[in-house]
């Protein structure tokens, strides 16, 4: 049957049928949610998507509750749901929906949407200082656009300081992704043969910082 | 103000204190020292300064690295975020927890254990609720002659009007009135009744959306532009 002729709500009732039919791990043709998906994202037709939105949430609410990082949030799994889904929305808008070949690459980047929506939320969450949970410390905060400009000036007069690149990592380690010297080791082997080498390369480098009176003045000047 | 118990704590022993390192005699050495308590207080704003202002401030977005495992990104996003990933274990352990939660079929998927953690929901994330203005005079919308709904939120403007069908049914027509209205062409409108999706609607060029014929009940909205807070109106406000 040609899928180009058929109309919103009949794409939308075989795509229903034929997703119900992969779920039950049966034999399903992917032609119609591919035009239905194609007229949602790459059209802009808000009805189809409409439909998308309906047949595809509870597959989507599913991934969100298996996702490993998901405790960690306190949300519903229907705030994530959401939250994938409008993404997924405005990223695959016009001409990018081309750069999928079917059903299977989308749904992978609508999935992928699922993981980047949790990923992100715990990493612009503040930490809360009455519940440690080491795993949400860890992922830290991408700041705004003007926190950037000020991290970027920041940054650049730490390595202005720092002028020997090792250092320079090891103050990357410290201060943008916040490891303590067990992961560093761990995760720059090469670098770093063991964690008293870390520790008093660290003591060095805070050293350093806190002679520099412009850094001293930048930190009292709250 | 010198050391009351010199020798004053060396610049490593700050650092042993700060770390929650030190030995007894340096913390009884702190307790009796107002000149060294200050010196590490200082240490102490100095480093909880730096790591709050330049942690991540050059990562990538989740969305920026879950695009560049999938291939879809530009050739020159990727080139730059193949660069990022070489210098940070955080992205790239970003990166392969993807890669194991896309290889992972749902059914294999373990059901984590739910911790209560207090919510702090990020800014990035947020939302916001819309304030009904009452109004006095009529306004009319469209051509119509109903008093719409007029709701504010942080500077926003929406205008609502409910229309019922000859067949009982109703059409939501909207309008969205903002200083920066750029912003919401393209938004994305959805409509719930009692928590399921109902309708979704794109806001034009002009801030103009409409959804339905829908069936008559409560409905709550949620207007959401590609960069920004979502625009939330309750059920209540749609059905006043």
């Amino acid at each position: 049957m040609a899928t180009a002729s058929l109309s919103i709500d009949g794409l939308a009732q075989r795509c229903a049928e034929e997703t119900k039919k992969w779920n039950d791990r049966q034999g399903s043709d992917p032609q119609f949610c591919f035009e239905l998906l194609r007229r949602a994202l790459a059209k802009g037709m808000a009805e189809a998507f409409t439909h998308v939105y309906q047949i595809y949430e509870p597959q989507v609410i599913r991934w969100v509750q298996g996702h490993s990082r998901f405790a960690l949030t306190g949300e519903n799994a229907d705030f994530f749901a959401g939250a994938a889904l409008r993404t997924f929305y405005f990223a695959m808008q016009g001409p990018k929906f081309a750069r999928f070949a079917g059903v299977p690459q989308v749904l992978a980047y609508l999935k992928m949407c699922v993981h980047t929506a949790i990923m992100q939320y715990l990493r612009d969450q503040h930490p809360v200082d009455v519940t440690p949970l080491e795993d949400v410390h860890e992922l830290g905060e991408t700041p705004d656009l003007l926190a950037r400009t000020d991290a970027a000036e920041l940054w650049a007069h730490i390595c202005h300081l720092l002028p020997d690149p090792h250092d320079r990592n090891l103050a990357r380690c410290i201060f943008l992704l916040d490891l303590k010297p067990r992961q560093i080791v761990s995760a720059y082997p090469l670098q770093w043969s063991n964690e008293r080498e870390v520790t008093v390369a660290t003591y060095r480098i805070r050293h350093l910082l806190r002679n520099n009176a412009e850094l001293c003045r930048w930190a009292s000047d709250i | 103000m010198p050391c009351s118990v010199p020798p004053p704590l060396s610049a490593d022993q700050i650092s042993v204190l700060i770390d929650g390192t030190a030995t007894p005699e340096e913390h009884t050495h702190l307790s009796q020292c107002p000149y060294c308590s200050e010196r590490l207080a200082q240490a102490r704003a100095l480093e909880q300064r730096l790591v709050t202002t330049l942690k991540r401030w050059d990562c990538p977005s989740t969305q920026q690295l879950g695009e560049y495992h999938l291939g879809v990104l530009s050739a020159v996003e990727e080139r730059v975020v193949r660069r990022h990933l070489e210098e940070c274990a955080l992205c790239k352990a970003e990166v392969e927890e993807l890669r194991q939660f896309l290889a992972t079929a749902p059914d294999e998927q373990e059901q984590p254990q739910m911790i209560l953690v207090p919510k702090t929901r990020p800014h990035t994330f947020g939302e916001v609720i819309a304030r009904l203005i009452p109004q006095r005079s009529s306004l009319a919308l469209r051509g119509s002659s109903r008093e719409p709904i007029v709701a504010e939120a942080d500077g926003t403007t929406v205008i609502v009007e409910i229309e019922r069908t000859p067949n009982e049914q109703i059409v939501i027509v909207g309008q969205i009135a903002a200083d920066e209205q750029d912003g919401w062409t393209g938004a994305l409108v959805e409509v719930r009744q009692a928590d399921l999706l109902m309708a979704t609607a794109r806001v034009d060029d002009l801030g103009g959306w409409q959804c339905g014929p829908l069936p008559i009940a409560p409905s709550t909205l949620r207007i959401t532009p590609k960069e920004g807070n979502s625009i939330i109106l309750p059920a209540l406000i749609l059905a006043s």
